[in-house]
C-alpha cells in the first residue's frame, strides 16, 4: 500500500522525478567510476610490480639490505633453487646478480641497477620478453655481441636504440671497479616506469665475471607462486623456517608503500563517495521538503485520519529509496558498459610523469575495476542515506496541524 | 449507552490580546445510533467543537470521554492511533488522495488498520453499492463530481468501522441534488447499520433530517432538541 502510494506519488511529477534521478545517476556513476579507476590503478601497479620487479617472493643473503653491497651474496644457488622449486605451491625460481652501477652512452650517463639473469629461468618468473614491443629487439634470444636489455625510458635518455653500444660500470665484490661494453639487444616497456627507468639486464655469467662472483654465487632468488600473490605471506613463513640463514621477503615487504597506497586510495575513494552521497542527500531532502509543502493538505488529511509517524516515515522513505535504488540500478548499468569498454581500451593517463609523485611507478593506461565489496559499500551507504534523508521531511510532516492544513 | 460524554468543555484562543472562547463550557452526551446536527452562526464554534471531539485538537479545559476513554488526556501519538481505529471523518473538502482511485481511497484506512485485502475488497464493494458508485470504483477523484467525492469520503469513513462519524459541513460545496444524495446515503447507513453521525452545518436540508439538533452561539449550547 505504502510502496504503491510512493510509486504513484513519484509519477505525479514525472519531470521532477526524472531530473532528480538523472542527477543522482550522474553523482553515483561518477563516484563509482572514480572508485573503479583507483582500484584499477592499484591493481595494475601491484601486478606490474609483481610481474616485472619483485615476483611473489624474494630471497637474499641476510645482510643484503643492510649494506646493499655486492659482497652480500647467496652460496650454492643452483642447489637452493632445486630445493625451492620442489616445494609445494612454488611455480618457478630464478637466480640473479644485482649490482648498482652506471650506464654510459655517447650522450650521457645514468644510474642503474645491473641485473644479471639466466634468460631461460628468468622468463619462467618474469615474462619480460612480453614487454618488448615489435621492432624493439628481443630478450637475449638473438644477438651478435654481448647483449644488454634496457627500458625504453632509459633508452630515450641515453639516446640508445637496438645495437647501440653502451658501457656499464660498477663495483666488484673486492671493492674494485669494472667497466665493460654491451650492445642493446632489446628495449622493454612496462607500466612500472620507476623500475623501467633504472633496471638493465645482462647475462648472469657476464656479470659474474665482471663482479668477481663464482658460478652459483648470486644476490637474489626470485620466486613465482602457483596461486595468486595473496598466499605469498604463507610461503614466506614456510621458507623462513626452512632457511633461517636467508632473508625471505614477500613482494609487499619489498614495496611496502604499495599496501599503504592501496589502503590510502581506498579510504580516499570511500570518503569521496560518501561526500557525493551526502550532497545527493541534501538535494533529496530539499526536494522532499518541497513535496511536503505542495501536499500539505493531503498530509494534514492523512494525519487527521490517523496515519502515525512510523507510517509517514515509511511513506517518505519509500519515495526516497525508490529514487535512489532506481538511480543506482541505472548507474550500475552505465558503469558496467563503461567498464567493459575501458576494459579493452583502458583510460589513457596523460600525465605519465606527474602522477609519479609517490614514487610508486606509473601506468600509461588505467583499466578500471569495480570490486564487489566497493559496490556493496556504495549500496549500503545509499540505504543509510535514504533513511537519513527521510528524517527531516518526516519531522516536517509531523509538524503539520491537520486542523490548520485543511482549513479553506 | 453513551458513546460520547462531554463535560464542561472549553477551547480558548487568544488573538491579538483578545481572548476568544470558541467553545465555552459545553456539556452533552451522545448515544449510539444518533444522527446529531450541530448548528449555529458562523464563528459559533461548530468546527472547533467537532475537532475537539475528533481528537484533532486538545481542549483548554474540560473532559471528553469516548467509550469511557479520556481522550483529553491523550498524547499526540495516542490520539493519532485513536483516530485511526475509532473515528470516521468527512471533511468539507480535501477528503481524498487525488492519485488513488475511489476504491483505493475507501480502502486506505482499512489498509492502515491492517485489514486483509480480501476483507477490504468485500467491504469496499458493498459500500460502493450503498453509495451508488460501483461503476466508478476505478475513477480518480478528479473525474468524480463534488457530491460523488463526498460520498466516497463517507464510504471511507465508515469502511473502517468507527464508533462514530464526524462530518463538518459535508454539503457546503454541493448543489442541492448532490447534497440530498449524500444525505440519503448517510441516513441509510444510520438507519440500517446504526452508525452514529455528528454533523455541523448551516444547511437546512440536513437539519430537516436530524434526529437531534444542538444549537451553538458564541461557543455555548443555547438549545438541544431531540425529535422523534
Ligand atoms: N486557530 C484559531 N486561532 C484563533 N481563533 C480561532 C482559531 N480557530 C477558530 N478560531 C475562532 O474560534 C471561533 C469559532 O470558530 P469555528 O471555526 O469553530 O466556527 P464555526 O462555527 O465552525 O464557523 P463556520 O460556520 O464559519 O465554519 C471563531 O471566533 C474563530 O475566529
Ligand atoms: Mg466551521
Amino acid at each position: 500500500m505504502i510502496l504503491k502510494l510512493a510509486i504513484i506519488n513519484l509519477m505525479r511529477n514525472k519531470k521532477r522525478s526524472f531530473f532528480v534521478i538523472a542527477s543522482i545517476i550522474v553523482g553515483i556513476t561518477g563516484g563509482l567510476f572514480g572508485i573503479s579507476l583507483a582500484t584499477g590503478y592499484v591493481n595494475q601497479l601491484v601486478s606490474s610490480v609483481i610481474r616485472y620487479e619483485t615476483a611473489d617472493v624474494l630471497i637474499h643473503e641476510n645482510h643484503f639490505f643492510d649494506y646493499m653491497e655486492p659482497s652480500a651474496y647467496i652460496l650454492n644457488s643452483d642447489q637452493l633453487i632445486k630445493n625451492i622449486v620442489s616445494e609445494k605451491g612454488i611455480k618457478a625460481a630464478t637466480a640473479r646478480i644485482k649490482i648498482n652501477g652506471f650506464i654510459r652512452s655517447a650522450l650521457t650517463t645514468a644510474n642503474v641497477e645491473i641485473i644479471g639473469v639466466d634468460p631461460k629461468k628468468e622468463l619462467l618468473v618474469f615474462p619480460i620478453n612480453e614487454a618488448i614491443p615489435a621492432g624493439k629487439g628481443n630478450y637475449f634470444a638473438d644477438f651478435t655481441r654481448t647483449p644488454i636489455v634496457i627500458g625504453s625510458i632509459l633508452a630515450d635518455q641515453l639516446g640508445a636504440n637496438i645495437n647501440s653500444r653502451l658501457v656499464i660500470s660498477g663495483q666488484t665484490i673486492n671493492g674494485d671497479f669494472f667497466s665493460s661494453a654491451f650492445w642493446v639487444c632489446g628495449i622493454y616497456s612496462i607500466d612500472n616506469k620507476h623500475f623501467e627507468k633504472k633496471s638493465v639486464f645482462i647475462p648472469i655469467d657476464e656479470l659474474a665475471i665482471l663482479s668477481g662472483l663464482k658460478v652459483d654465487e648470486v644476490h637474489e632468488i626470485a620466486i613465482s607462486l602457483e596461486k595468486n600473490y595473496q598466499s605469498s605471506d604463507q610461503i614466506v613463513s614456510e621458507l623462513e623456517s626452512a632457511y633461517p640463514n636467508l632473508k625471505i621477503s614477500s613482494w609487499s615487504e619489498i614495496r611496502p608503500e604499495i599496501e599503504v597506497t592501496k589502503s590510502y586510495i581506498n579510504l580516499t575513494q570511500n570518503i569521496l563517495i560518501t561526500i557525493i552521497l551526502f550532497a545527493i542527500s541534501l538535494g533529496i531532502i530539499n526536494i522532499m521538503l518541497l513535496v511536503v509543502y505542495e501536499r500539505k493538505k493531503e498530509f494534514g488529511m492523512l494525519r487527521a485520519l490517523g496515519m502515525n509517524k512510523v507510517r509517514i516515515f515509511q511513506m517518505i522513505l519509500s519515495e526516497i529509496i525508490i529514487l535512489l535504488l532506481l538511480a543506482l540500478f541505472i548507474s550500475t548499468l552505465i558503469n558496467y558498459s563503461v567498464l567493459s569498454f575501458f576494459d579493452q581500451h583502458g583510460v589513457p593517463v596523460w600525465t605519465v610523469e606527474d602522477v609519479n609523485t609517490l614514487g610508486l611507478g606509473t601506468v600509461e593506461r588505467i583499466y578500471p575495476v569495480l570490486r564487489w565489496q566497493q559496490f556493496s559499500f556504495v549500496t549500503g551507504l545509499i540505504v543509510v542515506i535514504s533513511f537519513l534523508s527521510s528524517i527531516i521531511p518526516t519531522l516536517r510532516i509531523l509538524k503539520i496541524r491537520p486542523t490548520e492544513a485543511m482549513k479553506n | 449507552m453513551n458513546i460520547i460524554e462531554i463535560i464542561n468543555l472549553e477551547k480558548h484562543y487568544s488573538e491579538a490580546e483578545l481572548l476568544i472562547k470558541a467553545v465555552n463550557k459545553v456539556s452533552f452526551s451522545v448515544k449510539k445510533g444518533e444522527f446529531i446536527v450541530i448548528v449555529g452562526p458562523s464563528g459559533s464554534g461548530k468546527t472547533t467543537l467537532l475537532n475537539l471531539i475528533g481528537g484533532l485538537d486538545s481542549p483548554t479545559s474540560g473532559e471528553i470521554f469516548v467509550d469511557g476513554l479520556a481522550i483529553h488526556k491523550m498524547k499526540q501519538d495516542q490520539l493519532t492511533d485513536f483516530r485511526l481505529f475509532n473515528i470516521g471523518f468527512v471533511f468539507q473538502a480535501y477528503n481524498l488522495i487525488p492519485v488513488l482511485t475511489a476504491k483505493e481511497n475507501i480502502e486506505l484506512i482499512m489498509k492502515l488498520q491492517g485489514i486483509s485485502q480480501k476483507e477490504c475488497n468485500k467491504r469496499t464493494a458493498a459500500l460502493l453499492e450503498v453509495i451508488g458508485l460501483s461503476e466508478r470504483a476505478d475513477s480518480k477523484p478528479s473525474k468524480l463530481s463534488g457530491g460523488q467525492q463526498q460520498r466516497v469520503a463517507v464510504a471511507r469513513s465508515i469502511a473502517s468501522g468507527p464508533k462514530f462519524i464526524l462530518a463538518d459541513e459535508p454539503t457546503a460545496n454541493l448543489d442541492s441534488h448532490s447534497a440530498e444524495a449524500l444525505l440519503d446515503t448517510m441516513q441509510k447507513l444510520n438507519q440500517n447499520e446504526g452508525t452514529t453521525f455528528i454533523f455541523s452545518t448551516h444547511d437546512p436540508r440536513i437539519m430537516k433530517r436530524a434526529k437531534r439538533i444542538i444549537k451553538l452561539e458564541d461557543g455555548k449550547i443555547i438549545d438541544d432538541i431531540t425529535y422523534n
